[in-house]
């Protein structure tokens, strides 16, 4: 095992640092550099002193020597500075992240919590209304897109009944538990947890849709198998065949996509994040887009890629933990 | 799998001697029947060559240009809400027609999903095909890339290409060409790796067919089932992304008419002119529909095997 | 002679499918005795499985049983509810199945997959439990079990796994135990030993044992009595010996030719019986047989024989004599 996780870090760090490296390789392309960016609001500026900024900044240095010493900076935790904010990336990201990670984390919550009960109901009850039913459910899941569900939650829960606030977080999350757990009353926790359900619910809509089809099949799959019939035959009640003999066989191919599915609601809280006005780092890239913010969105997208590829790792190791045929492999 | 399963559990007893109909893609088989004969498939089928027909019909069924505005017919309301004939969906902040600018939508829509399949597929296939027939350090390079691109969001792969390069048609479909080629040539890769050590290829390399012969004529054929039925289910992801990158900006630049960017124009205005966001908001949401229902259904009938993806 | 302890009486148990009706169990009559072990033999396909389900009233849907009696030990299965039957399973009856590596949990511990069945129905956990485990691991003839009670199945073989199922089986010293095809997926050599286990056990226990198989020669080995069936029904039954030296009924004839002689130890060629198992959907009118039979004659083909005693403890259902 211990062989296996030092691969897989090491796989980890490859990708990261070939992320980096495409990154910084692409925004070079860009016509334009972040120095013209800066000087769009300064018309004063003239060629020369351009020039001496660009110097300044290393941006005349061969595209290789840019790229070590950016990676040389990110391991001593320097993202680089932001263009438009003039302070560094790496705090800008920092106040941010855990509202996205929130949200994130949040919407895995809420999409597990309807994927798993739907999933093992639709299969054990296969062909009946309950099945039919959940099978609509899945396929209207994954053909709506986040953002419209979220335009769609803002116009029915927001603008038409007023039970859910249409946009922005409260406190964060862990500061609301922080008061409620030190005696604060919980009026900030339910705040924060009503900011919370629409854009979760938006972004984990297609994310529960897609487990409640693969539960589904893995359950019938299992619950057909051999192992449950001799389960079945050896006299074990009811609920322990299913608990302990069919539930997690049947959840080992989705927790094998989890660390996939966490990746694209990181990917999904870009749109979602602009859709509810969340401050996260989601926003926080597009912006950086639109502001062409280039050491800002360079510094985004590293971040990003190093949780994706941290949970991914992380999946991994409790695939292997969890279904023990592959652990010696 | 290829047999019809009489019994679900009862073991051997109750299904041999009966007929088995063969399930295999073959050539004689009568897709049309098959396909009139699901419910699931053809209300798909339906749904997408209904899109397709408004798509290619476009200038001719819609009522008004797509970008001229009135200032007359601002936030007129849908015919159902009291409005006119003149605007039978309504008209948004500058008075432009909904249903045509929905109409024009389904142009962009299918479009740049029908041109981003066909260039990835073709090149992922190529490429895995490649990869997997030739192997070694071809195969190594190939699949490293694809590797890479598989462990990294896609939406943030297409962000990141579309801020370089900047908004627009054809930069979408780059970024969004380049987010999902790998699916293919994964795909493609693990077929050619299972056809390669088969009796016929290794008679064909024997009579001294060339490799490129092999790959076209044995290879790619092989895996055009899992091919036709990925790509169709990812032409609603295609959809879904050039939406989500036009709402947030990125992608079609106003004024031409994405859903997308229709449903960005509609967000100052929620409250007041739902209908803004109602309408292209179906669309889009009915051809997703109609993909996934029609991808659902090929890959029930060409591929059991791929039943849990 | 020992008590009746398994007596069916015209069992019907039926699939709905899209074709039609499949009578996989047609009309079975069958007795077992204490301590008896009877084969259970004929082509695969012909409803033996089944009626091994049936049984134990493990017969999924759109599978049903739709008439006759289970009576065992006086008591009739079929109307026993479902937690009656739970609690039969595993503790007076048992069932082992055809392939072993698919039988056991992959994810779950032999350990836990033994000790379980103590624990459901005897109340028994920890130690004593473990301590049960790990005799009837060595009763079973599993080397070292207090190494390897904790590994996972995968990491046995599959003639290891066959003996971890058997034990499990046989844990709670069932009065009967169906044993369906307990070789069949196992190699020739780990075979013999299965049935050396088995043998064993036999002489050990006095389970009464119905053995499933469709190998005349596994029959040979541990039986004392032999039901033929062909297409859900018994066509001919009676002890080893007047089943292997007169059989009666052409199809059993037939079924014998194609053992492959013992004494030429290789793989003689096999005799097939000619013709295909009839489609279950479309039984033929008559004797089920009558297609395939050499011998069939015009009162085959109308109407169908019940089984009749034709010597002491000899039955068969055929018109011809």
């Amino acid at each position: 095992m211990g062989g296996f996780v030092f691969r897989r870090v090491l796989y980890s760090l490859i990708v990261v640092l070939c992320v980096l490296f495409i990154v910084s390789l692409l925004v070079r392309i860009i016509p334009g550099d972040p120095v013209d960016v800066m000087m769009a609001g300064n018309p004063g500026m003239t060629e020369q002193d351009k020039e001496q900024i660009r110097q300044q900044l290393g941006l005349k240095d061969p595209v290789l020597v840019q790229f070590e010493k950016y990676i040389v900076g990110v391991v001593h935790g320097d993202l680089g500075s932001s263009l438009r904010f003039r302070t560094p990336n790496l705090g800008l990201i920092s106040t941010r992240l855990p509202a996205t990670l929130e949200l994130t984390l949040f919407s895995m919550l809420i999409a597990v919590i309807i994927a798993v009960p739907l999933g093992i109901i639709t299969a054990l009850k296969q062909d009946s209304a309950v099945d039919y039913g959940g099978s609509v459910f899945a396929l209207i899941g994954i053909s709506t897109p986040n953002f419209l569900l979220g335009i769609i939650l803002i116009l029915v829960f927001a603008v038409e009944f007023k039970v859910f606030p249409a946009s922005g977080q409260a406190d964060p999350l862990y500061v609301a538990i922080g008061k409620a757990v030190t005696g604060q009353g919980l009026g900030s926790l339910g705040d924060s947890l009503r900011h919370l359900v629409l854009p979760s619910v938006a972004l984990g809509m297609a994310v529960a849709a897609a487990n409640v089809r693969m539960i589904r099949s893995s359950m019938l799959d299992v619950i057909r198998t051999d192992y449950i019939r001799f389960a079945k035959a050896k006299g074990l009640p009811g609920r322990v065949v299913f608990a302990k003999h069919a539930f997690r066989n049947a959840l080992i191919p989705t927790v094998t996509v989890l660390g996939l599915q966490l990746g694209q609601l990181l990917g999904g809280t870009f749109v979602i994040e602009t859709v509810f006005a969340w401050p996260g780092i989601g926003r926080l890239a597009v912006q950086a887009i639109f502001w062409r913010d280039y050491p800002l969105i360079q510094a985004v997208v590293l971040v990003t890629a190093i949780m994706f590829v941290t949970i991914n790792l992380l999946v991994d190791i409790i695939y292997h933990w969890i279904d023990p045929r592959i652990r010696y492999d | 799998m290829d047999s019809l399963q009489v019994t679900n559990s009862a073991g051997d007893s109750a299904s041999a001697g009966v007929a088995r109909p063969k399930k295999r893609a073959s050539l004689s088989r009568d897709y049309f029947a098959e396909l009139r004969g699901s419910k699931k498939g053809m209300t798909g089928a339906l749904i997408l060559a209904f899109m397709v027909l408004v798509a290619i019909t476009a200038p001719v069924i819609a009522p008004h240009d797509a970008s001229s505005q009135s200032v007359y017919a601002q936030y007129a309301p849908p015919l159902f809400a009291g409005g006119t004939m003149d605007h039978i969906l309504g008209a948004d902040n500058l008075g432009r027609d909904i249903l045509s600018r929905t109409i024009y939508g389904t142009q962009i829509s299918l479009s740049i999903a029908f041109i981003v399949i066909f260039i990835a597929v073709s090149v992922g296939a190529v490429l895995g095909a490649i990869a997997g027939y030739v192997g070694g350090i071809v195969d190594t390079v190939i699949m490293r890339i694809a590797d890479f691109q598989l462990s990294f969001p896609f939406i943030l792969l297409a962000l990141v290409f579309m801020a370089i390069l900047g908004p627009g048609y054809w930069s979408l479909v780059i970024a969004l060409t380049v987010a999902i080629w790998a699916n293919y040539a994964r795909l493609v890769r693990g077929e050619a790796l299972k056809i390669r050590e088969l009796e016929f290829v290794q008679a064909a390399k024997a009579i001294g067919v060339s490799r490129a012969r092999i790959i076209w004529g044995h290879i790619l054929p092989n895996a055009l089932p899992a091919l036709i039925v990925l790509g169709t289910l990812d032409i609603a992801w295609v959809i879904i992304t050039e939406a989500a990158l036009s709402f947030l900006g990125l992608g079609i630049q106003p004024p031409t008419p994405s859903w997308g960017v229709m449903l960005n124009d509609a967000r100052g205005y929620l409250y007041e002119s739902a209908w803004m966001t109602i309408f292209p908001g179906i669309a889009l949401f009915m051809t997703c529909i109609g993909v996934n229902l029609l991808g659902d259904w090929l890959r029930d009938t060409f591929d059991p095997k791929m039943a849990k993806l | 002679m020992n008590e009746v302890i398994l007596d069916i009486q015209n069992l019907e148990t039926n699939f709905v499918t899209k074709k039609g009706i499949v009578r996989a169990v047609d009309g079975v009559d069958l007795q077992v005795r204490r301590g008896e072990t009877l084969g259970l033999v004929g082509e695969s396909g012909c409803g033996k499985t089944v009626l091994g389900l049936s049984i134990m009233g493990l017969v999924d849907s759109p599978g049903r049983i739709t008439g006759g009696k289970i009576l065992f030990k006086g008591e009739d299965l079929v109307s026993k509810s479902s937690e009656e039957m739970r609690q039969l399973r595993g503790d007076r009856i048992s069932m082992i199945f055809q392939d072993p590596t698919v039988t056991l949990n992959p994810v779950l511990r032999v350990s836990q997959q033994l000790e379980e069945v103590f624990r459901y129905h005897r109340g028994m956990k920890g130690k004593e439990a473990r301590q049960k485990s790990l005799e009837l691991l060595s009763l079973v003839g599993i080397p070292q079990p207090e190494e390897r009670i904790d590994r996972y199945p995968f990491e046995f073989s599959g003639g290891m796994q066959q003996r971890v199922v058997i034990a499990i089986a046989v844990a709670l010293n069932p009065e009967l135990l169906l044993a369906d095809e307990p070789t069949t997926a196992l190699d020739v050599t780990v075979q013999a030993q299965i049935i050396k286990v088995l043998k064993d056990l036999k002489q050990q226990k006095d389970s009464a044992i119905i053995l499933i198989t469709h190998d005349m020669g596994v029959v040979a080995e541990l039986c004392e009595t032999v039901a033929v069936t062909y297409a859900g029904n018994i066509i001919e039954q009676g002890d080893l010996e007047t089943i292997l030296e007169r059989p009666s009924h052409p199809y059993t004839v037939g079924l014998i030719q194609s053992i492959p002689k013992m004494e030429e130890h290789g793989k003689a060629r096999l005799t097939a019986i000619p013709g295909t198992l009839a489609d279950p959907t479309e039984i033929p009118p008559g004797c089920k047989f009558h297609p395939r039979c050499s011998r069939a004659e015009e009162v085959c083909k109308k109407t169908r024989p019940v089984l009749r005693e034709v010597s002491p403890g000899h039955k068969v259902a055929c018109h011809l004599d």
